[in-house]
């Protein structure tokens, strides 16, 4: 299997199916990226498009200093805010959240939709950093790189991010935020 | 320490930390109150989002993908007259693609106009790269195509996602941004047929403002009447980006508008 290093040479060498590989092996995780930063299934889908597009325009102009998918990270992210920006502008009071899980919060999907709506009330800085390590599994070293912030930040914005995101939760579930301390809570 | 070392703490929870950090750490969190009601939070939250189902791709984004690579080589050719400035020339002639819809390879549905990779009936290929920048230079919008597509409201707002879909690209590609932009460029009167009588007959339907460009026109039909479809780009004003793509169906035969639709861009 060839490296995307590998495939973006041979695209820039002329192979226009070598960028068609590129994108398969990596859409599934703009996508999903876009998707949680976002809300709604529409404006993931505009996102994961801009993305490659701007991937493809700009591809000539990719050194490799980073690697491509801290680099696909940091285009996400970009057509991510601009589109949350466009939202703000459009409906400023307007609250973005999807439609209320059912009342059956056993149901695993309804638990999704309440984590995700939940992702959608805390501060947008706070979610890309949450969303990055805890739903991509990305290390905190290339989080700082895709998003030019320094490590301390990015660690910082992340436990924020947790807590807020806790609380949120909490609001979902129809009680306040569950602060009571439990005998278990040391680290292992 | 610091009061609450928030950086510390997220490694805390992903259990990151150095033997020596961490019982310094254990040592703040058993004292503080604030930090382990937010150690407990925090690992709440981890658990949630790490729970999160990964979604697949949806088809229609898949293909919208498949697509962006088809739009490049026409682009790359038109970039490359832009910058070799043959503006004066190439003016004279304009490149249109005439595609004609059929039983064709690649294609998965009716009257996918927009540039292709290949076009059958516009002037014959060349061979050279520069010949190439010569025909396809001068003004390429609105794209037409003719196909034996019959619309109904419904796979209307089919097509108007795809064509959505295709506007993006081409404005993230270089499409004039603005209307001003757009008919600075364009001499649509130089328009070949059969595109400039669908224009004409479009234009007398739908009658738009220097706001409003076409896109894309396609000769098909409408609930079963000969019908041009026709997307427009539009925006607030001559000078502003586009925020709607508008698509008009238009009768062929008296130029009467069928239908009407609009989505922002």
């Amino acid at each position: 299997m060839k490296t995307d290093e590998e495939l973006i040479r041979g695209f820039l060498g002329g192979d226009r199916q070598a960028f068609g590989e590129l994108v398969e092996r990596h859409q599934r995780r703009v996508y999903n990226l876009s998707y949680r930063m976002l809300g709604r299934p529409e404006d993931a889908a505009d996102a994961t498009q801009d993305v490659f597009v701007a991937c493809l325009r700009k591809l000539s102009g990719f050194r490799g200093t980073s690697s491509f998918p801290t680099w696909l990270h940091r285009v996400t992210m970009n057509v991510c805010y601009d589109i949350l920006r466009k939202r703000s502008r459009e409906q400023p009071a307007e609250d973005a959240l999807p439609e209320p899980a059912g009342a059956d919060h056993a149901d695993a999907a309804a638990v999704g939709v309440d984590v995700q709506r939940a992702l959608l009330q805390i501060p947008e800085e706070f979610r890309a950093v949450v969303l990055m390590h805890d739903a991509l599994g990305i290390p905190y070293e290339e989080i700082a790189e895709a998003l030019g912030a320094p490590i301390g930040t990015v660690k910082s914005r992340l436990h924020r991010g947790r807590v807020a995101l806790a609380r949120a939760l909490g609001r979902e579930h129809g009680g306040g935020s569950d602060g009571s301390k439990r005998a278990d809570d040391r680290a292992p | 320490m610091t009061e609450h070392p928030d950086e510390l703490l997220a490694a805390y929870v992903d259990g990151t930390l150095d033997p020596s950090e961490r019982t310094e750490i254990d040592a703040h969190v058993d004292s503080c109150d604030v930090c382990s009601e937010e150690v407990a939070l925090a690992r709440r939250a981890r658990e949630a989002v790490e729970a999160l189902t990964e979604l697949p791709v949806p088809a229609g984004v898949e293909w919208r993908l498949r697509k962006i690579t088809a739009t490049r080589s026409f682009w790359t050719t038109r970039r490359a007259w832009v910058a070799t400035g043959a503006a004066a020339a190439a003016a004279a002639i304009v490149g249109v693609f005439l595609v004609i819809a059929g039983p064709q390879e690649g294609r998965d549905e009716a009257g996918s106009g927009g540039p292709p990779a290949t076009d059958v009936g516009a002037p014959a290929a060349p061979s050279s790269g520069a010949e190439e920048a010569t025909i396809l230079a001068g003004f390429a919008y609105p794209t037409y195509a003719e196909t034996d597509a019959n619309y109904n409201p419904s796979s209307l707002g089919v097509r108007a996602r795809d064509l959505r879909a295709e506007a993006r690209s081409a404005l993230a590609a270089g499409f004039p941004e603005s209307g001003r932009r757009f008919y600075r460029s364009a001499d649509l009167e130089t328009l070949p047929e059969p595109a400039k009588t669908a224009l004409s007959c479009v234009t007398e339907a739908a009658q738009p403002e220097e706001t409003t460009v076409p896109f894309h026109i396609e000769a098909a039909s409408f609930e079963d009447e000969p019908a041009y479809l026709a997307a427009f780009l539009q925006a607030g004003s001559a000078d502003q980006s586009y925020e709607h793509i508008v698509l008009y169906v238009v009768a062929r035969e008296e130029c009467g508008l069928l239908h009407f639709s609009s989505q922002p861009l």
